[in-house]
């Protein structure tokens, strides 16, 4: 799986490309604590390119999850495909994440919750 | 009209990519729908990844053999390897209601492939474990 990071504002953007499956989960796991460790509070997720989730990748997700929320940030995730948001709805992510349609709307919520000034 | 396909697959992380492969363009070819096509990538990556972690002790080369039958509109695959004894319906379901510090991160491959089909069926044929996951499309 490919992990792009790019910045809109305060907020960080990994862009996901491929297969979240047990390749791509440790690797998108690690991505996330750095930027957690580093002092990012809300990083989003561009689901828009990924094909196919397993568990292990709701388990990174679930993780990097309860991690950024102990340093007080969150994940959140915009863009997935009707088969990727049936995969978190049935793994009870809606209740724990932010799941957006849109880039937009995850990078606005990401800002509110940063407490960031729009540019 | 019914048609199957065989593959054997090794219990090795790598041998999961093109196993899938294979079976997602031979899905493909059928115009099996997405869904079908995603329900048995996750079969292959779930079933077999737990048996390259947890069914083997002897740190031996193992095959497991994975059918994939489509006949009409009813998907089934069938999973059979030589590993320990394991039911995986036995295995407990995760509590999906609880908020995110509650959660444990066990559990969600098998209750993914119990909501996207319509039946799993797990028998123990002498030496072996034999899953059989079904779906109607």
């Amino acid at each position: 799986m490919n992990i792009s990071a790019s910045q809109r504002g305060s907020v960080t953007v990994l862009a996901l490309e491929g297969r979240l499956d047990t390749t791509g989960a440790p690797e998108l796991q690690g991505r996330i604590e750095q930027l957690i460790a580093a002092g990012d509070r809300a990083v989003v997720l561009d689901f828009a390119a990924v094909k196919f989730v397993s568990s292990e990748g709701l388990r990174a997700i679930l993780v990097s999850s309860k991690r950024a929320a102990a340093a007080g940030g969150a994940v959140l995730v915009a863009a997935p495909s009707p088969l990727v948001r049936e995969v978190f709805d049935i793994a009870g992510f809606a209740r724990i994440l932010d799941i957006h349609l849109t880039m937009d709307a995850a990078v606005e919520r990401a800002g509110a919750r940063t407490g960031a000034v729009r540019p | 009209m019914t048609e199957r396909l065989a593959l054997r697959i090794t219990n090795a992380l790598s041998a999961i990519p093109p196993a899938t492969e294979q079976a997602t363009a031979w899905l493909e070819d059928r115009g099996a729908p997405a869904s079908a096509v995603f329900l048995v990538e996750l079969i292959v990556e779930e079933l077999v990844s737990n048996c390259v972690k947890f069914a083997y002790a002897d740190g031996d080369t193992h095959v497991i053999d994975l059918e994939v039958i489509l006949s009409d509109a009813i998907l089934t695959v069938m999973v059979v390897d030589d590993g320990l004894p394991f039911d995986p319906l036995a295995a407990p379901q995760p509590d999906t209601s609880l908020n995110l510090e509650e959660r444990s991160i066990g559990g969600l491959g098998l209750h993914l492939l119990r909501m996207l089909s319509d039946e799993i069926t797990y028998e123990r044929q002498g030496d072996k474990n034999c899953l059989v996951v079904t779906k109607r499309f």
